[in-house]
């Protein structure tokens, strides 16, 4: 774990022209970086390319960062408007609830049923507005608090609160009403 | 005194925030309510859903040597493709306009520019200035700077994009 202090010293290399404190900072958020734009992608080479822009991007504007919020908020906030607007680029692209990503491959049938639960879960998940859903697993990526969460998407926290709050219990909702139509469909 | 259990109980007891006393409450109602141990299973579903798929993914291998590739390029915020296509339209239009106009020689008669003194003396007369000068350069000089623009613009919004394109598509 990087200090503030370390972290402030890193930065003052970058701006005096060390190219390879940089290289530093990006191992270092690159998977942070990654998994967000994935979040919002949900394409992996889409994702990779929004990542490498945004580090980019945040290399270039560095001398404009005030220090008053931590360095990777700022980045992630850059990494999650820049996911955004290739997002309006993409074109969209029709995904079946059995996409999921959690892997099925040699499952009891105790651990099947399990994954089986987790893909209505999956498919409710696709039900919820793309905001709600962006604020939910952002809150739950490697449990980034509700101030993290609204710094990185740029909305008060309050806000997000009631975002997370609302995508749970619609959640909940979408997924009561799978299960009965599929206990329907038995 | 029971009080209702709503979802935000049950995460909150999902996620170990309840109190010993509150979890004691909270066990007592729910073991008393199918429909609330049926929430409670939903809730935790979707938690293990959230948690399962909110691990950090890693990128490719040479994620940093492509950003650091990167830094090298010259970035052009704000010119889009069709930015600097619009502009470049407008450019040559403009152009044309003025070089059809100097062919027609709307710019051939030469002009003064006359600076008349803005406080008048009765001892001694300031006189008038008078600087002559030809439209017909100016234009031409307006010309070929919008010329050299052009080209920049020509540069920067469509050949650089279209090869670095090319040279990204390559590797």
């Amino acid at each position: 774990m990087i200090t503030l202090e370390e972290e402030n010293l890193l930065l003052d290399r970058i701006l005096a022209g060390d190219k390879q404190a940089y290289a530093r900072l990006v191992d270092r958020h690159k998977r942070f970086a990654f998994t967000i734009a994935m979040k919002v992608l949900d394409n992996r080479p889409e994702a990779e390319e929004a990542a490498q822009d945004a580090f980019i991007k945040a290399y270039h504007y560095l001398k404009n960062f005030n220090r008053q919020a931590r360095f990777s908020t700022w980045l992630y906030r850059i990494t999650f408007n820049t996911a955004i607007s290739y997002k309006r680029k993409q074109k969209p692209v029709f995904q079946s609830a059995e996409q999921t990503v959690i892997p099925q491959a040699g499952l009891a049938e105790q651990e099947l049923e399990h994954y089986d639960k987790l893909q209505f879960v999956h498919q409710a998940m696709q039900a919820l507005n793309e905001a709600d859903r962006l604020a939910l697993q952002l809150f739950y990526l490697n449990e980034f608090s509700l101030e993290e969460v609204a710094g990185i998407t740029s909305q008060n926290v309050n806000t997000v609160k009631v975002r997370v709050h609302r995508a749970r219990q619609r959640l909940a909702e979408e997924l009561k009403r799978i299960l009965k139509q599929e206990a329907l469909t038995l | 005194m029971k009080l209702p259990i709503t979802d935000e109980h049950l995460l909150r007891y999902l996620n170990g925030e309840l109190s010993m006393q509150e979890i004691l409450t909270l066990k007592d109602q729910i073991s008393a309510s199918a429909a609330l141990q049926q929430r409670l299973e939903e809730l935790r579903l979707i938690q293990t859903y959230l948690k399962q798929t909110s691990q950090l993914q890693n990128p490719g291998f040479n994620f940093t040597e492509s950003v650091m590739h990167g830094l090298d390029h010259v970035r052009i915020p704000g010119i889009s493709i069709k930015r600097g296509l619009i502009l470049l339209i407008g450019s040559l239009v403009a152009s044309g306009i003025a070089l059809g106009l100097l062919s027609l020689g709307a710019f051939d008669s030469s002009t003064s520019l006359l600076i008349e003194p803005s406080v008048q003396n009765k001892i001694f007369e300031i006189p008038k200035i008078s600087i002559p000068f030809n439209t017909k350069v100016l234009i031409n000089g307006i010309i070929f700077l919008n010329l050299g623009f052009l080209f920049i613009l020509l540069d920067r919004t469509i050949l650089k994009p279209l090869f670095q394109n090319r040279t990204v598509n390559h590797y």
